[in-house]
């Protein structure tokens, strides 16, 4: 890897490519949030991985946002305010790198990021999929009281936001704030995890912006390609980080990976599906939490990650 | 043909052959020292390289060999606890340090047990290593044995007693052998091999040759591009990136790896 600065078996590159496309196919969300991680288990340097991974993103989003805008699944006014937060997240967040790079930090906090998020999405994902399973064995769901007239909290803060916009492809009305302020978010979590954002843009879409489904994948995916272009761009001529032949390599592998994964899916269950990914993301993480808990072999490292 | 002319052809010639009679035989027994390969390229599938020395020294004596890599300054963190999790706590400077320090040798108590008394190995090195920084007082000798470690568990720090095979030809003369593995993450650059020989725990004599270390073909031009060039880099990345995608994207008919957001 002329960039990561070490030798890595091409076939191993691969594999993991093929594995996490396995999954991104398998699960039907995509495999950023474990690439970056798999990668640093392997000897990658982790501010190479997480900027390779970025560029790997652009490759995989590419396709899927041309997909779905041939679908008419796109919101570009949505998706270009997002955008707009998206690139000055980004950007910020190449920076902070570089900060903690030149304090000799940027690893640990990658890796913090990393245990917070996939904690919090994993946890999330495996009690409301273990209650989805639970609701199937026979008791009802429990009733949710609805008191007509009187507007949430959270709606009214909203509405009482300024710049108020209509967004008709998703038939909602806001603040042209909040997609700002939230692209701005899912930017810096994009440079420092070297992730596309979606795991976390699409709940926020959905239960914060109220979008249809829809128009959520298409969108977030719009979003997600221009966010990693410019994260790729900013890490490429900031932190000389990005190997172009690694994420060519992940590419391939993912590819072809999220193809029999795809296949695959059709034979599990839906919640099952659900609870097994949230499982893959607890284990990472906890193998990450232990990596920070342990005593390493050596107390001394090369300062900025190599 | 002008006297001059005759002179000037002459003259050529002489350089000529000044310049090129060295470059021949650099890498080769000129020094007393045969290197094979002189030259070791960094291509697209390099996993390190194995570097061969071979000498003649006079019967009944003893060798050590190095490999020793340009100094550098390397700066450090030092890692430690701070509410429950490992992070880096301080920062260290060790100056003046070999980038590569591989030493082996023909008989194994020329590098261990007393033999780390001598000026060669890795504990010669360490006790040589100037550390500024956040140390404590009493620390250094901790933390220069923690930095041999690091240098060890990347493999560009290596001693191996005992490891140079002898063998008498046919004249009576002494051949030896010595093969270095030098490892995937070696830098780019000149280093030097020395050879110590001994008679009785002596230094006899000291031979030195030196062979190169260059990345080639496509590593090297990503590499200068991404350093030297880095905007074109970043573009070419993102280029290379859509058109993978858009490639991947038609052959799979539009089912990409990702069809939907990570």
């Amino acid at each position: 890897m002329p960039i990561a600065g070490n030798s890595i078996n091409v076939f191993l590159l691969f594999g993991l490519g093929g594995v996490v496309g396995f999954l991104s196919g398998l699960f039907g969300v995509g495999g950023g949030f474990l690439m970056t991680p798999l990668l640093i288990m392997v000897g990658i340097p982790s501010t190479v991985a997480a900027a390779s991974d970025s560029n790997q993103i652009v490759a995989a989003s590419t396709s899927g946002t041309y997909a779905h805008y041939r679908m008419g699944n796109v919101d570009f006014k949505m998706g270009i305010l997002l955008l707009i937060g998206g690139v000055v997240g980004g950007t910020l967040g190449v920076q902070i790198i570089k900060v903690l790079r030149a304090l000799g930090n940027a690893d640990f906090v990658i890796k913090i990021t990393y245990v917070v998020m996939l904690g919090v999405v994993g946890f999330y994902m495996f009690i409301e999929s273990l209650q989805a399973l639970r609701r199937k064995e026979g008791a009802p769901p429990p009733a949710t009281r609805v008191e007509p007239g009187q507007p949430s909290r959270y709606a009214r803060m909203i509405q009482a936001l300024p710049w108020q916009m209509k967004f008709p492809k998703s038939g909602v009305t806001f603040s042209a704030l909040l997609p700002l302020i939230l692209g701005v978010l899912v930017g810096i979590l994009a440079a420092i995890m070297g992730v596309g954002g979606g795991f976390i843009m699409v709940p926020v879409m959905v239960y914060m912006l109220r979008m249809p489904m829809h128009v959520v994948v298409g969108t977030s995916l719009f979003q997600i390609l221009f966010t990693c272009i410019n994260v790729t761009f900013m890490q490429a001529i900031s932190n000389h980080t990005v190997d172009i032949v690694l994420a060519v390599i992940l590419l391939v592998g993912s590819t072809l990976g999220a193809q029999i994964g795809a296949r695959f899916s059709r034979r599990l269950k839906a919640d099952q599906l659900k609870i097994l990914l949230a499982c893959i993301v607890l284990v990472v993480m906890g193998q990450i939490l232990l990596s920070l808990l342990l005593t390493p072999s050596l107390l001394l490292d090369y300062k900025g990650g190599h | 043909m002008s006297k001059q002319q005759r002179f000037a052809i002459l003259a050529v010639v002489v350089l000529g052959v000044l310049i090129f009679i060295p470059a021949v035989l650099a890498g080769s027994s000129s020094t007393g020292l045969t290197l094979s390969p002189p030259v070791i390229e960094m291509g697209t599938f390099f996993k390190g390289a194995r570097l061969t020395v071979i000498a003649d020294i006079p019967p009944k004596t003893q060798t050590v060999m190095e490999v020793v890599g340009c100094e550098a300054n390397e700066h450090l963190m030092r890692k430690g606890r701070r509410g429950g999790l490992y992070l880096n706590v301080g920062e260290l400077e060790v100056w003046g340090v070999p980038k590569v320090y591989l030493v082996m040798s023909s008989e194994a108590g020329l590098l261990t047990g007393r033999g780390a008394e001598y000026p060669w190995g890795l504990e010669a090195l360490r006790k040589k290593l100037n550390m500024k920084g956040d140390i404590a007082s009493g620390e250094k000798e901790q933390l220069s044995r923690d930095f041999i470690r690091l240098k060890e568990s990347e493999g560009l720090y290596a001693t191996l007693p005992g490891a140079i095979k002898m063998s008498t030809g046919a004249a009576g003369v002494t051949q030896i052998q010595g093969s270095f593995s030098l490892p995937a993450k070696i830098p780019p650059g000149t280093y030097t091999v020395r050879l110590v020989v001994l008679q009785e725990g002596e230094v006899k004599e000291v031979r030195q040759a030196q062979f190169e270390v260059k990345m080639v073909g496509f590593p090297a031009f990503l590499a200068q591009l991404a350093y030297d060039q880095a905007v074109i880099y970043g573009l070419v990345a993102i280029v290379i990136a859509i058109l993978a995608g858009a490639l991947m994207g038609f052959l799979f008919k539009g089912g990409g790896t990702l069809s939907r957001p990570c």
